[in-house]
């Protein structure tokens, strides 16, 4: 069973970055997970690659720590302050760099169950895909997903009136 | 048949149930209300969410876009008359340039776009824009203008222009730039009384502005993958920002309608315009909820409609004929609107699904996203569709 690693980088590792970017907030690292999600792949050829190199990549994520989770979260919520505070009439760059701080910690407080099954559902997994990335069996999909949505949608409006209420 | 649970909604959003248990689900949807309330609510919470997770994603190359609007701002000795391009006057009479214009938008403004931002890493593009009180402004002709390429054009009331000058030079360009968009809302909501007859005779085109800059050190690539992926990677290389100015000012007295204030968004050819009207930039530039009054109902004959707020950015309507047929609108705000890729799906789509005869139309206009779904056939639903657009 050959691996053509080329094809499988061209195929995924897109998606793979953007899916680790949006988990880290960190493109650097997203890169360098992926980086070594496909030296993993070298190392055993998948069958399944997608969900295989998705589960690996949360994996490698998991493994970097508690420790980096935690002070990224610290750090979002303090530079979400620090941006909020200041300008009265933000031009859209600033808007939309707001957004997405809001969205970071909205996806912060998730639980990590919800927060994968999220990003793998965006990337385009089908239920039998997240279920092989994730673990979770494939009926409890729907029921997470639906949990995961409405969750994610309550805190990133709820963040949104407090930082009105902040801004005065 | 009881009720549909969650997960299964969720999972016939995701299209993720086998033949039969869809068929199930969707013969009980047909039947009860609830349950298709509930389904549209699960539709658009997935379409929500998506649209969030996107803003995560690196948007870069915007910062510098604002810069020559700024300049733009600064007094020239041709501004003598307010809302003309004197360079334009010069060159081309109106009527000249939107015949070279039309040729030019089919046959390769995105060719002397890219050419003008190969030598000079950004460009000038000036599209007309027709007066339009009611309706969101439509491109008309757009022309490329004849002026040095490191300049730009940008058409500002008068007032606007004044409050520009006087205000303090050393602030931010961008700061600067969006005391303009402020000035050129105040000039458009005050010009019935501070603007007279003088300007109407000069018949200002509204005009767009676009400034378009290619970041050279990224590669180019092309990927059909999808159009997120596409656009996400087109946005890195070549961006192009319209600001527009205010509405003309004998149009603007009678509607400044907010709604222009929405994002607006051309592919040409791939060079990505995105923009927001300069007229109304609180409302441009805030991606809240509930910000926008939402669409009155389009009335429909033979039809009722009713409106519901599911979600803090969601109405649902309902239309009712006298017959019994239900149609369901769905008027989503996108949540992440601050993010220009977003609106790369903002073309007219129709996404129809026959597998039981349930179909859904999507499209999206003026800042909001709509999406019909009833138990149709997709032919009838997208008639329904465009009277109600």
């Amino acid at each position: 069973m050959g691996l053509d690693l080329g094809a499988l980088f061209h195929e995924y590792h897109e998606s793979l970055v953007r899916m680790l970017t949006r988990r880290t907030g960190d493109r650097g690292r997203a890169e360098e997970l992926a980086q070594e999600t496909f030296a993993r792949a070298v190392a055993a050829p998948p069958d399944n690659p997608r969900p295989w190199l998705f589960a690996v990549a949360l994996n490698l994520l998991r493994e970097e720590g508690r420790n980096a989770a935690t002070r990224d979260r610290r750090l979002v919520l303090v530079r979400d302050e620090d941006h909020v505070a200041p300008y009265e009439q933000p031009d859209e760059a600033y808007e939309r760099e707001e957004t997405r701080l809001r969205v970071r910690a909205a996806l912060a407080l998730l639980s990590e169950r919800d927060r994968d099954v999220l990003l793998l559902q965006a990337e385009g997994f089908d239920y039998d895909e997240i279920a092989q990335a994730t673990g979770l069996s494939r009926g409890a999909i729907g029921t997470t997903l639906a949990r995961a949505r409405k969750r994610m949608l309550e805190v990133y409006t709820q963040g949104e009136g407090g930082s009105h209420v902040a801004r005065g | 048949m009881s009720h549909v649970d969650e997960g299964t909604l969720h999972a016939l959003v995701d299209n993720a149930l086998d033949a039969d248990e869809r068929r199930a689900v969707e013969a009980h949807l047909a039947s009860c209300g609830d349950c298709a309330r509930r389904f549209a609510d699960a539709t658009a919470m997935a379409r929500q969410v998506t649209s969030l997770l996107g803003a995560l994603d690196d948007v870069t190359g915007t910062a510098s876009i604002v810069k020559p609007v700024a300049k733009a701002i600064a007094p020239s000795p041709n501004d003598a008359v307010p809302g003309v391009t004197p360079i334009r006057r010069r060159f081309f009479t109106l009527k000249r340039a939107a015949l070279a214009a039309s040729v030019l938008f089919v046959a390769g403004v995105s060719y002397q776009v890219s050419n003008r931002v190969d030598k000079r890493a950004t460009a000038t593009l000036v599209i007309p824009v027709m007066a339009a009180p009611r309706a969101a402004p439509m491109i008309a002709t757009p022309s490329v203008v004849d002026a040095p390429a490191d300049s730009l054009v940008v058409m500002v009331p008068a007032a606007a222009r004044q409050r520009a000058r006087n205000g303090p030079r050393n602030e931010s360009e961008v700061a600067m730039a969006d005391r303009v968009a402020d000035a050129s809302k105040k000039a458009s909501s005050e010009s019935s009384v501070t603007q007279p007859a003088q300007e109407a005779v000069m018949k200002p085109l509204p005009m767009v502005a676009a400034d378009v800059a290619r970041d050279t050190t990224l590669p180019r690539r092309r990927d059909e993958r999808s159009s997120q992926d596409a656009l996400g990677r087109v946005q890195g290389q070549e961006q192009a920002r319209v600001q527009q100015n205010s509405p003309s000012p004998q149009s603007a007295s009678v509607s400044p309608a907010p709604s222009k204030a929405r994002q607006e968004q051309l592919r040409l050819e791939g060079v990505v315009v995105t923009g927001a009207p300069a007229a109304a930039p609180a409302a441009a530039s805030s991606a809240g909820v509930a910000k926008r009054a939402m669409p009155k109902p389009t009335s429909l004959p033979g039809y009722v409609a009713t409106d519901e707020q599911s979600l803090p950015s969601v109405t649902r309507r309902t239309y009712v004929s006298s017959s019994g047929t239900a149609l369901m609108l769905l008027i989503t705000q996108p949540l992440a609107e601050a993010k220009a890729p977003a609106a790369g799906a903002r073309a007219p789509e129709f996404v129809v699904t026959t597998d039981s005869g349930r179909s859904t139309v999507r499209w999206h206009a003026r800042g909001f996203d709509y999406e019909l779904q009833a138990l149709l056939t997709p032919d009838s639903l997208v008639k329904l569709a465009t009277q109600i657009k």
